[in-house]
């Protein structure tokens, strides 16, 4: 278990689209980078949570059926077996003792695997004509119910597909299904964003429409999510009124990397020591391109301009 | 927390890079944290404590390299160190500073022994 944020695992998370039957084994999508022991057998532990629409929990079975992907580099100093499906494929180091060190030269990007990644998704998009929103913000802003607002007003005019990030539950892809958009859910289980990887992962379980819109609701969370790029058209990050007008100076790695802030909950003003215009001035003064729309989900206030904005930005890109 | 995803990347990357150069072990690598990459370098080094365990890298010195950054203000132009995203302009102490360089988040190079 981490130490620093007692995280168990910190790559498994579940990716399911509403409607699917959560009881066949092959239901889930997986992922499970992890290192070996010596002399410890190829078997997989499920130690994630997760939640059943269904009536029964089960547990699972030491040795079940499931495609993994094995992508994951170890070294070859111990023992161990294989399941017969599980394929690797690399060299066999020689054992010859020389002394020479060699110096590489490497100078790669840390995050390359994701923003490569999230290059491809983004030449989907385009190849698509599908505008992606990433959707930033704290937990409890007003994310989900502004989307809501969202889907209701723009889904008799274009196709719209959801992508719902959370660490558990369907609860968030259940609701806008509702709604009678294709949503899937990915479970980021003790993760704390999502990120290109799932995302086109995600996307295999849409047969995605040409010019259609794709939200994808990111984890509540203002600090990791600035960090992964998914591959969006666009990312919008969610501020309310009763999270204090500072919120950008506290947070400057995310309000920088967003396009447009939805200032939300405005019905509350009157309640709140909130100024706009503070909030406006230090976000801008950090990032002058950004927009601002004051919206609220509760009373539809500022929802026409952001669907003309969402237009304007669809009509850029298909021209 | 991040931190960890990004110490297993840094593994799988030297580990995969040692593999490609058929070398025996990792006895250095190095990195560069930028200090605007929104990456905590504490966290950083404890997550590959962690991540390193039971691979080529275990014993492997670790060296990071904790570049500034360099910022140049939105609001007066001026352009100044910036140790933090937050770090204000000397000029008019506003957290305004459009990053010019400091985000990079690499692995720079390895030492490897055949």
């Amino acid at each position: 278990m981490c130490e620093t944020c007692g995280c168990g695992d910190p790559g498994s998370y579940q990716i399911r689209k509403v409607g699917q039957d959560d009881s066949a084994d092959n239901a889930y999508e997986h992922s499970h980078p992890h290192s070996h022991s010596p002399g410890f057998s190829h078997r997989h532990q499920h130690l994630h949570p997760h939640s059943h629409t269904g009536e029964d929990d089960h547990r699972h079975n030491p040795d079940h059926g499931h495609d993994h992907d094995h992508d994951h580099a170890h070294s070859h100093d111990h023992a161990h077996s294989h399941n017969s499906d599980s394929i690797h494929g690399h060299d066999v180091v020689s054992g010859e003792p020389v002394s020479g060190k060699r110096l590489i030269n490497l100078e790669k990007d840390i995050l390359e695997t994701n923003n490569l990644m999230a290059e491809r998704n983004r030449g989907f998009f385009e190849a698509k004509k599908v505008f992606c929103i990433n959707m930033v913000s704290s937990p409890g802003s007003g994310k989900t119910s502004l989307l809501e607002r969202m889907i209701i007003a723009l889904k008799d005019t274009i196709p719209i597909y959801i992508i719902e990030g959370d660490q558990q539950s369907m609860l968030d892809a259940d609701r806008l299904a509702k709604l009678g958009v294709p949503a899937v859910q990915i479970n980021t289980g003790s993760g704390c964003h999502l990120d290109a990887i799932m995302v086109n992962k995600a996307l295999k379980s849409f047969d995605i429409a040409t010019g259609s819109l794709l939200l994808i609701e990111n984890v509540g969370n203002l600090v990791c999510p600035a960090l992964f790029d998914l591959g969006e058209s666009t990312r919008v990050l969610v501020m309310s009124v009763t999270e204090g007008e500072d919120k950008p100076l506290k947070y400057p790695a995310m309000f920088r990397s967003a396009r447009l802030c939805l200032i939300n909950k405005t019905d509350l003003l009157p309640y709140v020591d909130f100024r706009i215009e503070e909030a406006t001035k230090s976000a801008s003064a950090m990032n002058p391109e950004l927009e601002f729309i004051e919206v609220s989900a509760k009373t539809g206030k500022g929802m026409e301009k952001l669907v003309d904005w969402i237009i304007g930005k669809i009509n850029t890109i298909s021209n | 927390m991040h931190e960890l995803t990004l110490a297993t990347a840094i593994v799988e990357m030297a580990v995969l890079e040692a593999e490609k150069n058929n070398a025996g072990s990792v006895k250095e690598i190095e990195l560069e944290v930028g200090k605007l990459s929104g990456v905590d370098a504490d966290a950083l080094e404890f997550a590959l404590s962690l991540a390193v365990r039971n691979t080529k890298l275990e014993y492997t010195v670790i060296k990071i390299l904790h570049t500034d950054g360099i910022g140049r203000c939105n609001l007066c132009n001026r352009s100044f160190i910036m140790h933090a995203v937050w770090t204000p302009c000397p000029g008019c102490k506003m957290p305004a500073g459009q990053i010019i360089h400091g985000e990079a988040l690499r692995v720079v190079s390895l030492v490897v022994d055949d």
